[in-house]
């Protein structure tokens, strides 16, 4: 996303907080926020952000964007408080105007350059600080960085660090991992290639986190799905006017929800904040006036209607289906689970069934689709093998107790118009079962599994 | 703004294995790599050459250049990379030009604009004079034939002058010439070489496809 795609999208939060207010606000918030320190009045908000925007996509200079601020404000009868006249507080004040011009456009554009190179941390794998605008009395750089001297992936004498590095949101005034550092800072930096990376000592020592490319991360050696970058986002804006109140909402249908109590929740379509299963569908699959597309949503009809081969060929669509599958809260773990597969030979049954002994563990390999799908079993119903004439080939696998299984069944019914599996209930690779029992009929060897506390991946 | 493009060739040199076949399959990061490479071949060059220069009248550094540095943005396909430097003016230092006043409304004056107003005094850096305090806080003093200001060169129509006290003083600096038409010289050494950004690129893609690369 460029500097100006990343501040068009941000919503305008009316507030009456100070900027030191607003320093304490999670920076995922700020960064989806468009605010300034002291100002509720939406209309002002708006034409702030209006030239603001036209400002950062070059349309504008700072001279004209500023006299466009000077004419807008003063048509909606604006004026400074009473001795505020020319001051940080007075909206048209060269000061205020240049701070909010500078103050926003590098932080779109410093924010576009860090995503960026999180794609490619495999040639860029960190950044040095370097200084952009000379300064009369510049800041003691050097001596901020010395405290990290001796942290893994910080050079600090050349001023360098790994990319993902705390460093960097240790050095911030503001909490973010990219410039500006500081109030009026003339820092910014540059990305340092592998190889000068490497000659720097910033490889050595343990090894970086790896790239987040496909939304995991290791923990623990073990894959975590990277949570987004709105999951717990909210924000509490000071909208007192029902009809402004409904507009918000009607504006971020599809991306938040305004709560009762003025509470706003990025509910984010293509996000992973928890979500229960009878509100998936509403939750990634409602269309927003902003254009956004609907990953999720469009991952899930595409599994539902076509099955896991929509995996093999699209490496997005896996990264897509993760995140919604970490988003589902699992369903109540008494819920019996069946799955029921059919073999071409009794040998070829019996080679799963030897890994599968009362006592013993399971453990699904599932690959390249990591899931292993199930369908809730219909209590008035015998389970059965779906195939009666090969019913002496069948293997029935039952889960009678599990913690994460995540269901799907309300949300492809009612984002999907075809269903070719019907097995809904999906554990994620890695989860393992202990084998409960294991009975054989004349139609088909059932073998009985729970998900033991051991059973997380 | 400005854009430019480079073009470099990623079949060349490289065996078409299944290995490489996926890397270059993941486009995201492909992509991602080539114009971090080219960003970067021209925020280092204005890092170097740019954005170290001070204001000639002693002025408060506007951030010029750290905005042209922090707005240089790259979009790339597999037929090569475009740098784009999303800054107001770089297209006229860098190809060079006559600025003439633009004929819109004065904010100062009210009428169409005829002259353009250059900054002659350090706090006139980067300011307009209606960001000054408009037009009541200055006078302008037409440049009589034969007369002039030493500061601001030749070519001056008149100079704006910041009124200190109640009435005009021989002490009232000068903070604007006013100026017909103005030429900036072109600064082709603006940008990075074309071969400078490709030589960037083809190394980044060399640790790309380097196999011992984690």
């Amino acid at each position: 996303m460029t500097a100006a795609e990343l501040f068009q999208h941000k919503t305008p939060v009316p507030s009456e907080m100070t900027s030191a207010e607003w320093g304490r606000v999670r920076l995922e918030v700020r960064e989806r926020a468009y605010f300034m320190a002291c100002v509720s009045q939406a209309e002002i908000l708006q034409i702030y952000q209006d030239e603001t925007g036209k400002y950062i996509r070059g349309d504008q200079s700072q001279a004209d964007t500023r006299q466009a601020l000077r004419e807008r404000l003063a048509a909606t009868g604006y004026a400074p408080r009473p001795g505020e006249e020319g001051g940080i507080k007075d909206l048209t004040s060269l000061r205020r105007m240049d701070v909010v011009l500078r103050t926003n456009s590098r932080m779109a554009a410093n924010k576009a350059a860090y995503d960026k190179q999180l794609l490619a941390l495999k040639v860029f794998p960190a950044r040095r600080m370097v200084r952009m605008t000379p300064k009369r009395v510049p800041r003691n750089w050097r001596a901020r960085w010395a405290v990290w001297q001796g942290t893994p992936g910080v050079n600090a004498g050349e001023m360098a660090a790994l990319h993902t590095s705390p460093v960097w949101t240790g050095l911030s005034r503001f909490g973010a991992p990219y410039a500006p550092y500081d109030f009026g800072s003339g820092m910014g930096d540059l990305p340092v290639r592998r190889d000068e990376a490497k000659a720097l000592g910033l490889l050595d020592g343990p090894a970086p986190a790896p790239a987040p490319a496909g939304g995991m991360r290791m923990e623990d050696g073990k894959p975590v799905v990277i949570p987004s970058f709105n999951e717990n986002l909210q924000a509490t804006p000071v909208v007192t006017s029902p009809s402004i109140q409904r507009k918000l909402a009607e504006d971020l249908e599809g991306l938040a929800i305004l709560k009762p109590d003025g509470t706003l929740i990025y509910t984010d379509p293509n996000g992973t904040r928890p979500v229960p299963a009878a509100e998936v569908a509403a939750t990634i699959a409602t269309p927003n006036k902003a254009d956004i597309p609907l990953h999720q949503a469009e991952v899930l009809r595409t599994w539902a209607e076509e099955g896991p081969a929509t995996f093999t060929r699209d490496s997005n669509a896996l990264y897509h289906f993760r995140r919604l599958i970490r988003r589902v809260e699992p369903m109540a773990g008494n819920e019996p689970l069946s799955l029921s597969r059919a073999f071409p030979t009794p040998e070829a049954r019996e080679k799963v069934l030897s890994g599968l002994q009362p006592g013993g563990r399971w453990t699904p390999r599932a690959a390249p689709f990591p899931f292993t799908a199930f369908a809730k079993e219909d209590p008035g119903k015998a389970v059965s093998g779906d195939d009666a004439d090969r019913a002496a080939l069948q293997l029935i696998l039952r889960v009678v107790a599990h913690r994460h299984a995540k269901d799907l069944t309300p949300a492809v019914d009612a984002i999907a118009d075809e269903d070719v599996h019907g097995h809904h209930v999906l554990f994620e690779r890695g989860h393992t079962f202990r084998v409960l029992e294991m009975s054989r009929s004349e139609t088909a060897v059932t073998v009985t599994l729970s998900e033991g506390e051991e059973g997380a991946p | 703004m400005i854009k430019f493009t480079v073009t470099h060739d990623l079949a060349k040199g490289y065996a078409a294995t299944e290995a490489l076949r996926s890397l270059i399959n993941d486009k995201k990061a492909l992509n991602a790599t080539v114009e971090v490479a080219a960003e970067g071949a021209v925020k280092e060059h204005l890092t170097t050459h740019y954005a170290g220069r001070v204001n000639r009248l002693g002025g408060t550094s506007t951030g010029y250049w750290k905005r042209a540095i922090e707005n240089t943005t790259g979009t790339s396909d597999a037929a090569g990379a475009t740098i784009s430097i999303n800054q107001t003016g770089i297209r006229l230092k860098y190809e060079g030009g006559v600025i003439r006043p633009s004929g819109k409304t004065s904010e100062v004056t009210g009428k169409p604009i005829r002259f353009l107003s250059i900054p002659v005094h350090p706090a006139a850096h980067g300011r307009t004079i209606a960001d000054l305090g408009g037009k009541s806080a200055f006078y302008v003093v037409p440049f009589a034939a034969g007369g002039g200001f030493s500061e601001g060169g030749t070519g001056a129509a008149a100079g704006v002058f910041r009124q200190s006290g109640g009435k005009r003083s021989d002490s009232d600096p000068l903070y604007f010439i006013l100026k017909r038409s103005v030429t900036i010289k072109a600064d082709r050494n603006l940008l990075p070489s074309e071969d400078a950004v490709g030589t960037a690129i083809t190394e980044a893609l060399r640790i790309y496809f380097s196999p011992g690369t984690p």
